[in-house]
């Protein structure tokens, strides 16, 4: 049942990649 | 316009700081604590704390998305949607809040229900109902951060996705 979101500082960190990824994709589209 | 718009952003921000203070305080404070506290604490907390911090949180939810949609307008709320021109900007926040809210009331509460026994339950359907909130509630806070960030700066760094 082991799931990266089990950890807290492991979620924060996906949470900021997922910013940086979702930027991009943002940038691109305006 | 100016009034009745600056009343929507306050109620967003008020609504929403009440909701995602609530939602940090479920994964950074009140789960490691349950998680150590003893059996008459956990119970304590399954009747007379998690249920009051529940009804703020969705409520909260709720209210955040409604004074969100509101603070767009008709015009701006489908560009936003739409992830159209400028408005994409918030529109990703919005997106992003609205998944947040539909998981609130359609994962988190509905599990919730079942884990304080508020709907009758077997004991591994409350472990697999308590399963689903945690994942669900995680989710949220992944989600938050991208959320804020486009938050923030579809009002003050609109600069950042036109640059170079």
């Amino acid at each position: 049942m082991s799931n990266p979101l089990d950890s807290l500082p492991t979620t924060i960190g996906l949470g900021f990649a997922l910013t940086l990824v979702l930027y991009f994709v943002v940038k691109a589209l305006v | 316009m100016q009034g009745i718009s600056i009343i929507f952003r306050w109620g967003h921000f008020l609504a929403g700081i009440t909701w995602i203070g609530l939602l940090y305080y479920f994964n950074a404070v009140q789960g490691p604590f349950l998680k150590a506290a003893t059996a008459e604490t956990k119970a304590d907390a399954a009747k007379h704390l998690v249920p009051r911090a529940l009804f703020w949180f969705r409520w909260a939810a709720l209210a955040t998305w409604i004074f969100g949609a509101l603070l767009l307008g008709h015009a701006r709320f489908v560009n936003a949607f739409t992830l159209h021109g400028a408005d994409a900007i918030i529109g990703m926040g919005a997106w992003l809040g609205t998944i947040m809210m539909i998981n609130v009331w359609a994962i988190i509460w509905r599990n919730q229900k079942i884990v304080l026994g508020m709907v009758p339950a077997k004991p591994e359907e409350k472990t697999a109902a308590a399963r689903k909130a945690f994942l669900a509630s995680r989710v949220n806070v992944l989600l938050s951060i991208p959320m804020l960030f486009f938050m923030a700066s579809s009002a003050h760094g609109v600069g950042l996705f036109f640059a170079m």
